[in-house]
């Protein structure tokens, strides 16, 4: 059996983490993302939980192709939103493998590149909704038109170049905690080796 | 309740079919210009749920939904909007796009038997791999919820449930309490499922044959395209 090759094992792992994935998604961006403010903040504290998995993940299944399918996932859910989002995340997915297949893969760094790649192809797809509907926005709320014209002309660049700082700061915090986990509970448990 | 028998109780799409419909609803409900669309749309899920007999979900569904649109129509009296009137409705205006989705994917899980889900993608030629994952995603989802309130529960009796007042006090050790045991089960059942895929020759090569005939029928045709009718329907209404 070719050992570089993902296995039936692999495959299923990748599934449940994606799983576990989505659960903390959801249960942490419900609280935070119904206020104004935290909407914002979504996606930097769910990259820090994430952060734990993906380093499991990827200490568990150090092979090629494990990165593609596990961010092939995320596209694969954001085809039943808009297909758009589904062909951004893909291409993210496409180039964090290429990025992941280039040299050593259970070096810790390449584990977190691939997890900084991976959220912020989540953040782009999901701020992608805003940048696409806008005309549409406007059009829904025509006695505001001007009013929304400025306001999304204000906060874009500004919020999304901090959003994008915040989620790399935040990535990497949740790879490093992942790391610090992985090596007080789960080596010893045998989860990972 | 086995197959055949669910057969004859309800109108049971093909695997295949309920994803092409899900990515539909999904496609034009977001790219809905006015909310007749939307409201169309959702009229439309409304009937999948009544034939797939989700009667609570609907219930569910359609009160989430009417408050939103309740919400939408309050904000738009407003008539000197600030900055936090403005984030209040583009929240509105991305949830009234997102909860068809939801709602349509509740209704693609019910009742998907994963047996005829594998043999149908394994029919389109999608990688093994790839039809895998999927079909574990699909299988983990209840599976995970029945954990995790085990260990809230466990938590509880501790002291350390992941209450906001924990996940403000000390976030860390919050975090650490619930997702180590989560992991640790997680990947036991990753085990118990790996075997149990190795016993059902999930990982044999060559074309596998199933118990039962999946294939599209007539049933299927006919229910995707009054849906794709009902879609444009509700689009062109919107469009008046």
């Amino acid at each position: 059996m070719d050992k570089t090759k993902l296995n039936i094992r692999d495959y299923i792992t990748v599934g449940i983490i994606f799983v576990l994935q989505f659960v903390l998604y959801m249960i942490i961006a419900t609280p935070i993302g119904s206020t104004v403010i935290g909407m914002f903040f979504v996606f930097p504290i769910v990259s820090i939980p994430w952060g734990i998995l993906a380093v499991l993940l990827y200490s568990r299944v150090p092979k090629k192709n494990v990165v593609l399918l596990y961010n092939i996932l995320f596209a694969v859910v954001e085809l039943m939103n808009f297909w758009v989002i589904a062909l951004v995340a893909a291409v993210f997915a496409v180039i964090n493998e290429l990025i992941w297949r280039h040299g050593e893969q259970k070096s810790f760094i390449k584990m977190m590149v691939a997890h900084i790649i991976f959220t912020l192809s989540c953040l782009i797809s999901s701020f992608l909704p805003l940048i696409l509907l806008k005309d549409m926005f406007l059009s829904a709320m025509p006695n505001y038109a001007d009013f929304y014209t400025e306001v999304f002309q204000s906060i874009t660049v500004p919020i999304a170049v901090l959003e994008i700082v915040l989620l790399i700061v935040c990535s990497v915090i949740g790879a490093l905690l992942g790391r610090v986990l992985l090596k007080k509970h789960l080596v010893k448990a045998g989860i990972t080796l | 309740m086995n197959r055949e028998a669910q057969d004859k109780l309800f109108i049971m799409f093909d695997p295949r079919i309920k994803f092409l419909m899900v990515i539909l609803i999904g496609t034009c409900s977001f790219l809905a210009g006015t909310l007749y669309t939307l409201i169309g749309n959702i009229l439309l899920l409304f009937v999948l749920l009544l034939l797939n007999k989700q009667y609570k979900v609907l219930v569910i569904s359609a009160v989430i939904y009417g408050c939103v649109l309740v919400s939408d129509y309050l904000l738009a009296q407003i008539i000197s909007p600030n900055s936090a009137i403005t984030f209040l409705h583009m929240l509105i205006f991305m949830l009234e796009r997102l909860i068809p989705l939801c709602i349509a994917m509740a209704w693609m899980i019910t009742r998907l038997f994963l047996s005829d889900f594998v043999s149908a993608m394994q029919a389109m030629r999608f990688p093994n791999g790839f039809v895998i994952t999927l079909t574990v995603i699909f299988r983990f989802f209840p599976t995970i919820s029945y954990e995790f309130a085990k260990i809230t529960s466990t938590m509880k009796m501790r002291g350390i449930n992941p209450s906001l007042k924990n996940l403000v006090i000390r976030p860390l050790l919050t975090l650490e309490y619930a997702i180590v045991p989560l992991i640790l089960r997680s990947m036991k059942i990753a085990d118990d499922l790996t075997v149990a895929a190795l016993t059902r020759g999930l990982t044999l090569l060559g074309t596998r044959t199933s118990y039962r005939k999946v294939c599209i029928r007539p049933v299927d045709i006919v229910g995707l395209l009054m849906l794709i009718v009902g879609l444009a329907a509700s689009r062109m209404i919107g469009s008046l």
